[in-house]
């Protein structure tokens, strides 16, 4: 029996790209053509083979993309072990929100995070607007939530990359209960993106 | 209340309704359609000039346009800070029934007026759609009161615990001095039924107006079973760990599904009860055999009724109000009868049908 570690993730992205698409095919191996936007944000979980003696559970936030929902993405982000920053292969512009995460996650997500940058829909390639992308030093994929092409790649390699070490100590019951690490005050007035 | 978009004429039982953001910073009327129920809000920018003008010229009189009716139609608008909405109904809906519904929407529409509403709605659309669908047939929102199925179990969890199956509420648990207002619940119920939350455990923030309407609480959603939601609503937005905790020890919990049992009297068409202090309802579907159209006529029927007409049965009194449609070849005497039955026994059952004592703490 593989030791088990548990790890947060958080994916990240335009609205639109298939964050949700590329998490229910790797969870669950389905695909809704038609999914409605994510709320808020949702949580799964998936375990994962890292080698022979080790395995990751995946504790994975999969958030909404929606431009309002941006100043809540440091509460998801927050002790993340490992980030999928996704963009839309036909999509420049979600090429260029993908850059601007990962900056971001660079800048104020947890020193050691893993990220892993993620081109999803490769099978509209016919309209692809964004080229191969240079990867700037991050696991990089070109995925289809669709397919299912390279999908369990990206989380196993993105699993492997994570440093064993970066497990929380106190495991989830615990995923950051500190309130006054989080940018803004929580549930603060006038915050209010309803 | 029927709807749709006016430029379709043939079909004129429809509704249109939109939502105008007037740039009164600059004292201009050229507005920005935000929402509309049919068709796309772009294409709408020639009606919705009209439609400012229409209100604009009334304004200048110190006495805002209300409503007005032009043949088989009633044009209803309601103004809110900037936003502009309108309705139109070609069913003879009351305009004062109309006029609550916008009302209603206005809330979400409402929180900042200086900035393009159109980006913070992204997404939330098929959200908006439901909730106009739903004030169309649900009884919920024009008695301003909640559906509610059987009482099921106790939960422990923070804030507010609540099980809601097919928009109906099973069960609730909240802190003993602090109600959740029902058009609140209304507004998280809808919410809750999106199809986005359908698989998986969910975690947002949202704003409920009626609570606090310059802050966020925090939901977690859970479908724990195809058509029940477990709502926990908390006040910490880092304390999705222990509410899917609480989620899982209440599924443990709720080891068998409670039976419905449902107010099913043959000749009853529809009944519905609404207990005033509880805010809370309870009342027999619609059968399938009943056409949507008729149901949408039954719904015009109570609200008009709500607003003392004749027709249909319906009974007002300081603790309930009850409507009820019998088939029409019925006589009085044996309608009131059967009403008195009915009423009955939904005393006998009051325990069961409405939740009266929620878990507090």
């Amino acid at each position: 029996m593989p030791k088990q570690h548990t790890f947060k993730v958080v994916l990240l992205g335009e609205s639109a790209v298939g964050k949700s698409s590329l998490v229910t095919r790797f969870v669950r191996d389905q695909f809704d053509p038609y999914k409605e936007s994510t709320i808020g944000a949702a949580f799964l979980m998936k375990v994962v083979p890292i080698d022979n003696e080790n395995s990751a559970n995946l504790h994975i936030w999969d958030t909404a993309g929606q431009e309002r929902y941006k100043s809540l993405a440091p509460m998801y982000y927050r002790n993340a072990a490992a980030a999928i920053v996704v963009y839309d292969i036909t999509q420049a512009a979600s090429f260029e929100r993908a850059k601007s995460w990962v900056k971001e996650l660079q800048r104020q997500a947890e020193p050691g995070i893993v990220i892993a940058l993620a081109g999803n829909k490769t099978d509209l390639s016919d309209r692809r607007t964004v080229e191969y992308a240079q990867s700037f030093g991050l696991l990089f994929f070109e995925t289809s939530a669709k397919t299912g092409d390279q999908i369990s790649g990206l989380f196993t390699e993105l699993a492997k990359k994570i440093p064993i070490a970066a497990e929380p100590a106190q495991l989830q019951g615990q995923s950051g209960v500190n309130l006054a690490q989080g940018g803004n005050a929580a549930g603060g007035a006038g915050d209010c993106a309803c | 209340m029927r709807t749709a978009a006016v430029k379709n004429e043939e079909d004129d039982e429809q509704l249109e309704l939109a939502a105008i953001d007037a740039d009164k910073l600059e004292g201009l009327c050229i507005g920005t359609p935000i929402y509309t129920r049919y068709g796309d809000e772009a294409q709408l920018a020639p009606l919705m000039s009209t439609i400012q003008a229409v209100i604009a010229s009334f304004a200048d009189m110190s006495d805002p346009i209300r409503s007005m009716t032009m043949g088989g139609h009633t044009i209803v608008f309601y103004t809110s800070g900037p936003l502009y909405l309108m309705a139109v109904a070609s069913v003879d809906e009351p305009a004062q029934q109309l006029r609550s519904e916008l009302a209603a929407l206005t809330k979400i529409f409402e929180q900042r007026s200086n900035f393009d509403l159109r980006q913070l709605l992204g997404g939330t659309e098929p959200v908006i759609d439901q909730l106009v669908d739903r004030m169309a047939t649900s009884f919920a929102f024009s008695l301003g009161s909640l559906d509610t199925f059987l009482l099921a179990a106790r939960p422990k969890g923070l804030l507010y615990a609540m099980l809601v199956a097919d928009l109906k509420l099973v069960t609730l648990m909240r802190p003993r001095k602090h109600s959740l207002h029902p058009s609140d619940l209304m507004l998280l119920f809808n919410m809750a039924a999106n199809r986005a939350f359908l698989t998986g455990e969910h975690w947002t923030p949202v704003c409920l107006p009626r609570f606090n309407d310059q802050g966020f609480l925090h939901v977690y959603v859970n479908y724990v079973t195809p058509n029940a939601a477990l709502l926990l609503v908390s006040a910490d937005r880092d304390s999705f760990p222990a509410m899917s905790g609480c989620c899982e020890a209440i599924v443990a919990d709720l080891s068998s599904d409670g039976s419905l049992q449902r107010l099913e009297d043959a000749a009853v068409t529809a009944c519905i009860a609404s207990h005033k202090a509880l805010v809370q309802n309870f009342g027999s579907c619609f059968d399938d055999s009943v056409p949507e159209r008729d149901q949408m006529r039954i719904m015009s029927t109570y609200k008009r009724t709500e607003a003392a007409y004749d027709a249909v049965l319906a009974w007002q009194s300081s603790k309930f109000e009850l409507y009820a449609t019998v088939s029409p070849t019925m006589d009085v005497r044996m309608m009131i009868r059967m009403v008195n039955n009915v009423l009955e026994w939904i005393r006998n059952e009051e325990d069961h049908l409405f939740i009266v004592n929620p878990p507090s703490y």
